[in-house]
């Protein structure tokens, strides 16, 4: 998992190098990327927004609950980003019983905090 | 409405449907947490989380031994004791005076045909009496319940559900209640106390619901202050933003016959200590 | 057995009821808050009202008196919209309950 995303913050880095030369916008692309999962981060860690560590160990937050799974090996876990961001929009459609807040059929989050969280979850 | 009950519940027996007694239920209940729980024992869970939380327990030991609630509790004895302005007292309205009668609620009251509570009985005396009733939540009501189940500690739990089918169908609608999802936060009481007791929310450990309703009210140091179980469960109703329903009303006192029969033959050891 | 009735007939309402977006103005604001309050109704009927609804109305309210139309029909359909998701979770629960019980 760390090896892999060092080749994919490496990669990154190489890519934006060369992007910078040929292709102007591709860093701002990565700047957006990493913006993008900061802002999910502070979604995430919001008691009122997304709480998610209530329930879920995650790296970098403090004081996390443990009903839930630790938040680690994500895009392992979830290869399908869209599987993922399905999981926190409503996990009671592929589990019923899922103690997990349905953040999206219930408004908890808006369509873009999701988006965002999702991108948070997705590096974790 | 009656009849409709007994046809329904009569069908659900003949097709062999999952139809369970309160008393299958009762046992399912604490074979799931002794199981979950291999090493505590059943007497233990009266104490709430501090059955499951060695390190809690011995730091809520000490808080019982200077007990918040002694002081809700002095003033209970004595609002119990104070004749109302007909002379009358509370133990005018209950039997055996009102002394060591806590484990006998709620029952279902096949007069009115409704579950009554000692909190809801407790003001029903004092309208009669000519008296304004109390608050439900906190206050003197919390005070009064607190002296009374202090009357009654070491009695065992005793909740009947007589041979009626309203009786029958209050138990099932605060079953309905505690195992349904509400609120915008979807949980259900059981999400957390039957499902993840021992878990933890943050830095709080979840409680087990057996042995719940035996150590109320309680003195909750987040409250700083006395509450009842229907307090309880409208701040448990919030946490999960839902709107809470009215304490002493329908849904809750159905809630409370339920909870209350899954710790049938446990020990009433209220008022209690909680974080 | 009443009480599913009245979550058919909630659920039948509210699917019914599905407002048209309301234009930014007095008209649309009380449009708005008129159908959210309606879809609030049906929740508490169903004794499934969540605790985010009212102030969401109340804001809308606020906004409306400070002449700021536009926020308060924001706020109202977002009550609405709640409101309905709380009906519709009255309804699943409704069945749902059974399969988490303990046996």
């Amino acid at each position: 998992m760390m090896k892999k995303t060092r080749l994919v913050a490496l990669m990154t880095t190489v890519l934006c190098a060369f992007g910078a030369m040929l292709l102007p916008a591709a860093g701002t692309m990565a700047e957006e990327a990493a913006s993008a999962i900061e802002q999910g981060k502070a979604i995430a860690f919001d008691r009122k927004k997304g709480n998610c560590l209530a329930c879920h160990m995650i790296a970098t937050g403090d004081l996390p609950g443990n009903i839930g799974p630790p938040l680690v090996a994500m895009s392992m876990r979830y290869p399908d980003k869209a599987k993922l961001r399905a999981q926190i929009w409503d996990s009671t459609a592929a589990n019923p019983m899922s103690t997990m807040p349905p953040f999206g059929t219930h408004r908890i989050l808006s369509e873009d905090e999701i988006d965002l969280v999702t991108e948070f979850i997705y590096v974790q | 409405m009656k009849m409709l009950i007994t046809i329904l519940l009569g069908a659900a027996l003949v097709a062999g449907l999952a139809w369970a007694s309160p008393e299958d239920d009762r046992k399912a209940f604490i074979e799931h947490y002794q199981k979950r729980f291999p090493k505590v024992a059943l007497d233990d869970y009266v104490n709430g989380v501090y059955a499951i939380d060695e390190a809690a327990y011995e730091q809520w030991l000490e808080i019982e031994e200077f007990a918040p609630y002694e002081l809700a509790m002095a003033e209970g004895k004595e609002l119990f004791e104070t004749p109302f302005a007909n002379g009358k007292t509370y133990a005018d309205c209950f039997p055996n005076g009102g002394i060591g009668i806590r484990q006998d609620y709620p029952y279902f009251d096949t007069e009115s045909g409704q579950v009554k509570t000692l909190e809801l009985e407790i003001n029903e005396c004092r309208e009669k009496n000519g008296e304004k009733p109390y608050g439900y939540k906190k206050g003197p009501i919390a005070a009064i319940s607190a002296y009374m189940a202090f009357t009654s500690r070491g009695n065992k739990l005793n909740i009947v559900i007589p041979d009626d089918p309203r009786a029958l169908a209050a138990y099932e609608s605060g079953k309905e209640f505690y195992y349904s999802k509400r609120g915008q936060l979807n949980f259900s009481c059981a999400d957390c106390h039957v499902y993840n007791p021992g878990m933890m929310v943050r830095a709080d450990k979840l409680s087990p619901a057996l042995g719940h309703p035996t150590h109320f009210p309680v003195y909750r140091s987040k409250w700083d202050d006395m509450g009842t179980l229907h307090r309880r469960f409208d701040g448990c109703n919030k946490q999960v933003r839902a709107k809470p329903l009215p304490a002493q009303g329908e849904d809750y006192r159905n809630l409370e016959y339920f909870v209350t029969y899954m710790s049938n033959g446990m020990e009433v050891n209220g008022p209690g200590a909680r974080k | 057995m009443t009480k599913q009735i009245l979550i058919a007939g909630a659920a039948l309402l509210v699917a019914l009821s599905a407002a048209p977006a309301q234009a930014a103005d007095e008209a649309g604001y009380t449009a708005s808050c008129a159908a959210a309050e309606e879809a609030r109704k049906m929740a508490a009927e169903l004794h499934y009202e969540w605790n985010t609804v009212a102030p969401l109305i109340g804001k809308a309210g606020a906004a409306a008196k400070a002449g700021d139309f536009a926020k308060a029909v924001k706020l109202c359909d977002e009550a609405r919209l709640q409101s309905e998701a709380s009906v519709a979770q009255a309804k699943k629960q409704a069945d749902a309950w059974r399969a988490a019980v303990v046996k």
